[in-house]
């Protein structure tokens, strides 16, 4: 280091104020995108571990039809067809019921045909002994690790209550696993139990729901896929692990980029610091280049100093994002659980590329923000360190031109984001040079106000009102850049919660369209949006027999896997007064209600958005007798699933899949006074021991509504974040801009003003750029809310959401903006006004 | 008679002996099933106590009743251009409880099926051995009397449709391995022996300390034997010793050899020394002749004398005898029994060492040769 950088970096020192709150910006910036990142990563890592413990040293899986794999067909395996490298298995969940609603995997396996499969059943790390005669003679007896009995506070010979599928089911513990470093991961959420048990509780008798496979070669697979039965499936290991980490992609990538937004304010208030830094030492620089420093000295001393800054927040950043994660995870982890699948996270995973990331992020933006003021130091002539107006005469010069400059950035963000691409990386691109150009154009709207406000101004405060306003246009080389940073994160929030509320009013209208029946019926479910548990189909003739009910629908939901994809089936029951619930993108529903019931298939939007369908196309579905080709006949408008759904008529169901039972099936009733009578006598139907929910659309209507809304928590947690940035970011503006007019404060102290004056000038300086801010903010946020909604949520999961702006959120933006900034001006103001005049001044 | 005394080691290994002691004897891979099917303790089952009438083909299938039953096959084999083989294929069953529980679940079992299968290539001076676990959940293992099938996965024994001799239908036996496998006809040439007391086969002292055992020594065999993947047309003699009971051995038996002798002109020797702890054979050792005309008489312990004459050590440490001099001075017999590969140790949940035997000296004071199957246990 040399001595220029090394007394730059001491400058730094000199303003710790300035350091900590611009390294402020970048530290929770960078703890955002982190703290996102290692969330995503610890989810994704605990599913797949949960995955891996299933998997074990499986190379393979069969997978066989809608029903599962019968038991004979791996009785024939392994007795016919001799193949030894096979097991059984059976997964399902139990939740243990109470407060905090523990979620443990449940696997049902052969113990005789584990060996080669699960390393955590081996002595090597843990042992059954002797429990194994418990585990297969005593029904529902299960085996977990000795950690998870211990958070459980059970131990062998206990019995512990379990919901599975909605049934409350007593387990026995009968083995405790011990755990090694090996299998600690593997059996984190885990209850081993006997496959006779597993059918037993899982309501799967006879039924095995995959078979692992350890293969050597593709030979030994062909030969195994020669005595299964044809529409069998042997899919890859880990192939669930992909999907589920496709599945989360969209919203991962979402959830990255509104933490950008974070960090691109925070790139402000580092242009903002180094802006100042320059131009506060103009004096300084042109001495240096007066004694002979190069221009290249001088750039180089500026970046290393901005770059010091950088790496003070990025390292700050890091270590916040830890904690930050922790918190992230809860709620990430519950809107996982909420659309997507069964996951519990209880371990954070930070690899070393999410820390590289981060670091190379901070620093990056760090340099990027920081390249043109060090080009303007270095371009500091060492006489015109003299003028000190230099660079505000510069800039008012060029308004016109900086503000053209921006709206030909916001038109090339434009074209970017018209270009009609699927990735999403490319439309968060498209979204910086808006931003960019739209700050741009603050000087020009900055000048534009003053020239409103300032006669109002004059009138009400006298000169105290006509200095606060001519005084932003006098510094507006560092009021823009507040104002901007102010503008944009308030902007951030106006965009993230009118999108938001764009969103939930989509989906309200469209909950209140497609729920147009009056009681609706499911098994009780982990999953939020998926059936998994089957009511039996007889329940459906028995509701349509209660006294009061004029007419149903059901439907069934499926899974299908095929080429590595999973395809959620809907076989739809519906009535025609169900389907006019339907809304469809185009064509005449009465045409495609014809269509659908003769066979064809509708599809939802993501679905046809993914799969790049529309009405007339064709789609390969696997049923459970061979591959066969649907026709679309329309797209409908579907907000449950961003995986998209597929509906088929549950006649034309019945022809191709064998999958028996239903996943909910809803009621009309003859008059509203008779609803809750009728959904008592359903209560009191014979369900053969399935336990069943009844419930009114209201009550169906709002839960979907706090999933939703459960779903946005984590982006309304950003967005706090990102104001919290701001108000660091102009209240550092302010600081610095305070400091900076010292002398010409202390010249109008000397002038006779008071410090109550003065305070008011600064105040009323404030609340000028606070109102600035925001009145710049609305429709940049409206703006942002636009492309959230028409371009950045279409391409992501391809729903169409009408947009609406919101009068309320505007509102509260704009006095945010102020609020934020007058807060900010108070301690700036108040170490003005009590400068002495005679100290300010003492340089002269 | 052997086969008994393999299951108990497990009982003893699993009830008797402490946790340290178990690294040495089971091996470290996977859940312990051995010590599953010696894992059944407090069940009320049925003993052998008193003599029984032995009823075919019922008694050719499972009894459940009882804790633990096996069909246990050995027998030397030769190809026509004179390469040897010998195998051991064992199917075990134990019941982990009395009564079957009534569950909806078809993998519902109380039955643990465990299957031991060795070949050893003689003339190629090569063993093969291989361990298998089952239940008869989903049919996966299993047995039955009409028609005779027991099966453990795709190992098994059925019957062939073949005409019924001495009360036995001829018999497939079918099991392969990674490196080795079988495939036999075989059909009983003499009828069975009962072993013991009719039967009633006493293991030591106590009442229902006991075993129904009979034997066919001498089964007409032919078929298959697969080596590293080349398949040798055989045929040669088999043995097959059917037994079932439930009540473990006294504390102070350590172990036993046991010797089932084929010699030349039709006669079977069979005879088992119980060890005790302290080395010294048991009261309870005993055996069986059979002769060329199918009948036989008991050999009691007094009546024969075993000297050891050569030794193997296995790569794991374990000394095992392997050489004996056999003495049967009421039937003027001197025995000199030598392993046909000196490594014949299934390396399995519980190590023993079984092995096909060369026989040579004197029956009778004439000269005679013969072939046979040694079991040495709780070395």
């Amino acid at each position: 280091m040399d001595s220029l950088t090394k007394s730059a970096v001491r400058n730094l020192f000199r303003h710790p104020w300035q350091f900590v709150l611009s390294a402020l910006g970048i530290a929770v910036g960078v703890a955002l995108v982190v703290s996102i990142d290692i969330a995503g990563h610890s989810s994704s890592k605990a599913f797949s571990l949960s995955m891996d413990a299933v998997a074990g040293k499986a190379t393979h899986h069969i997978i066989g039809t809608s029903e599962g794999i019968p038991d004979s067909v791996y009785r024939n395996l392994r007795v016919n067809g001799g193949f030894r490298n096979t097991a059984p298995v059976i997964e399902t969940y139990a939740s243990i019921p109470g407060a905090n609603r523990r979620i443990f995997k449940l696997i049902g396996v052969d113990f005789f045909a584990e060996r080669p499969f699960r390393d955590y059943l081996s002595d090597a790390g843990s042992s059954v002994d002797g429990e194994l005669k418990l585990l297969l003679t005593r029904p529902k007896s299960v085996a977990a690790s000795e950690q998870s009995l211990k958070e459980l506070g059970v131990s062998p010979g206990d019995s512990i209550v379990v919901l599975i599928n909605g049934a409350e089911q007593t387990l026995h513990i009968s083995a405790s696993l011990s755990v090694s470093e090996s299998n600690r991961a593997a059996l984190e959420n885990l209850l081993i139990t006997d496959i006779a048990s597993a059918q037993e509780l899982a309501g799967k008798p006879g039924r095995i729901d995959l078979i692992d496979v350890k293969a050597g070669d593709d030979r030994e697979l062909q030969k195994l896929k020669e005595f299964l039965p044809a529409d069998y499936e042997i899919q890859k290991s880990g192939a669930r692990s992909e999907t589920a980490d496709q599945m989360l992609e969209a919203f991962n990538i979402n959830l990255q980029s509104l933490s950008l937004l974070a960090l691109i304010v925070g790139l402000f208030l580092i242009y903002n610091t180094m802006t100042f830094s320059v131009v506060r030492r103009k004096t300084v620089i042109g001495t240096l280049r007066a004694i002979g420093v190069t221009s290249g000295g001088i750039y180089r001393m500026v970046l290393a100093e901005a770059l010091v800054i950088g790496a003070a927040g990025t390292v700050a950043g890091l270590i916040a994002a830890y904690f930050v994660s922790k918190v992230l995870i809860t709620f990430i982890s519950q809107s996982i659980n909420d659309l997507y699948y069964v996951v519990s996270v209880r371990e954070i995973h930070v690899t070393p590329l999410i820390i590289l990331k981060g670091a190379g992020l901070g620093l990056i933006a760090t340099l990027l923000s920081s390249l043109k003021p060090a080009h303007e130091a270095s371009r500091v002539h060492p006489r015109a360190a003299m003028m000190r107006s230099g660079q505000e005469s510069d800039l008012l010069a060029k308004i016109p031109k900086f503000g053209i400059t921006g709206l030909l950035l916001m038109l090339a963000g434009g074209i970017i984001l018209l270009i009609p691409s699927r990735n999403i990386w490319l439309s968060y691109f498209g979204i910086l040079p808006v931003i960019t150009g739209f700050a741009m154009l603050t000087p020009l709207v900055i000048t534009g106000l003053e020239k409103i406000f300032s006669p109002a101004l004059r009138s009400m405060f006298g000169i105290t009102g006509k200095i606060a306003s001519r005084s932003m246009i006098r510094n507006i080389s560092r009021t823009y850049i507040a104002v901007a940073a102010l503008a944009l994160a308030v902007a951030a929030t106006v965009g993230v919660g009118t999108m938001i509320s764009s969103f939930r009013d989509t989906v309200i209208e469209w909950l209140g369209s497609r729920l147009n029946a009056d009681i609706f019926v499911s098994a009780p479910n982990l999953i939020s949006r998926r059936n998994d548990v089957v009511l039996p189909d007889e329940l459906a003739d028995k509701i349509r027999g209660v006294n009061g009910v004029t007419g149903i629908n059901f439907y069934r939901e499926l899974e299908i896997y095929q080429d590595g994809k999973k395809i959620h089936l809907i076989s739809s029951g519906v009535s025609k007064r169900g389907f006019d619930g339907f809304e469809f993108k185009d064509g005449n529903p009465e045409e495609i209600w014809k269509e659908f019931t003769g066979g064809d298939i509708i599809v939802s939007e993501p679905f046809a958005y993914r799969y790049d369908l529309d009405a007339g196309s064709m789609l390969k579905l696997k049923t459970d007798k061979g591959m066969k080709d649907f026709r679309v006949a329309g797209v409908y408008y579907d907000y449950a699933s961003d995986q998209g759904l597929v509906a088929i008529y549950h006649n034309e169901f019945r022809k191709h899949w064998d999958a028996k039972g239903l996943s909910g099936i809803s009621a009309y009733a003859s008059d509203e006074g008779s609803i809750e009578r009728i959904k008592n006598d359903i209560q009191n139907l014979d369900t053969g021991g399935q336990k069943i929910l009844v419930r009114g659309y209201k009550f169906l209507r709002d839960t979907s509504i706090e999933v939703f809304d459960r779903t946005f928590l984590v982006a309304k947690a950003l967005q706090a974040l990102a104001v919290i940035v701001a108000f660091v970011g102009i209240f550092s503006s302010l600081m610095s801009l305070q400091l900076e007019r010292k002398k010409e404060l202390g010249i109008l102290r000397a002038n006779g003003l008071l410090p109550s004056q003065l305070f008011g000038i600064v105040s009323l300086q404030t609340l000028l750029m606070g109102i600035t801010a925001g009145i710049l903010a609305l429709p940049l946020g409206n703006l942002l809310a636009a492309i959230l909604v028409y371009i950045i949520n279409k391409r992501s999961f391809g729903w169409t959401m009408q947009f609406s702006a919101v009068p309320s959120i505007m509102t509260e933006a704009l006095i945010l903006a102020i609020v934020a900034a007058v807060l900010a001006g108070i301690y700036p103001g108040i170490r003005m006004s009590k400068t002495s005049p005679a100290n300010a001044l003492r340089e002269e | 008679m052997k086969q008994y005394l393999l299951i108990l080691t497990i009982l003893l290994v699993t009830l008797f002996t402490g946790c340290s002691d178990e690294k040495d004897s089971l091996n470290n891979k996977g859940i312990s099933l051995s010590k599953a099917m010696g894992d059944a303790g407090g069940e009320n089952f049925s003993k052998a106590e008193e003599v029984r009438r032995f009823t075919f083909p019922e008694d050719h299938g499972p009894h459940p009743d009882f804790r633990t039953e096996w069909w246990y096959f050995t027998g030397n084999l030769k190809t026509s251009d004179g390469k040897e083989f010998g195998y051991q294929f064992t199917i075990f069953r134990t019941s982990l409880t009395k009564e079957k529980p009534e569950r909806i679940s078809d993998w519902n079992s109380n039955q643990i099926y465990m299957s031991h299968f060795a070949v050893t290539d003689i003339s190629g001076e090569k063993f093969f051995f291989d361990e298998r676990f089952s239940r008869d959940g989903n049919r996966l293992a299993g047995a039955s009397a009409k028609p005779f099938r027991v099966w453990l996965e795709d190992w098994e024994i059925t019957e062939t449709g073949g005409e019924t001799l001495f009360d036995l239908p001829q018999i497939r036996i079918r099991a392969v391995s990674e490196n080795a496998g079988i495939d036999l006809m075989l059909k009983a040439a003499k009828n069975y022996v009962l072993q013991g007391d009719s039967g009633l086969s006493r293991k030591g002292g106590g009442t229902g300390n006991a075993s129904y055992y009979y034997s066919y020594t001498d089964l007409a065999t032919e078929g298959k034997v697969t080596v590293r993947g080349e398949s040798h047309s055989v045929s040669g003699k088999s043995w097959m010793d059917r037994e079932w009971s439930t009540s473990a051995l006294s504390n102070d038996q350590a172990g036993w050899d046991w010797f089932a002798l084929q010699l030349e002109g039709g006669t079977e020797l069979m005879y088992y020394q119980m060890r005790k702890t302290d080395g010294s054979p048991d009261v309870y050792s005993k055996g069986i002749v059979v002769f060329g005309d199918g009948t036989s008489k008991l050999i009691s312990r007094s009546d024969a004398e075993l000297e050891v004459t050569d030794s193997w050590k296995s790569s794991s440490g374990i000394s095992y005898p392997s050489g004996w001099m056999l003495r049967i001075p009421s039937l003027d017999a001197a025995l000199k029994i030598t392993p046909s590969v000196k490594d014949q140790m299934l390396d399995v949940s519980v190590k023993y060492w079984e092995g096909a035997v060369r026989v040579e000296g004197l029956l009778r004071g004439a000269d005679i040769k013969g072939r046979g199957y040694v079991e040495l246990t709780g070395y």
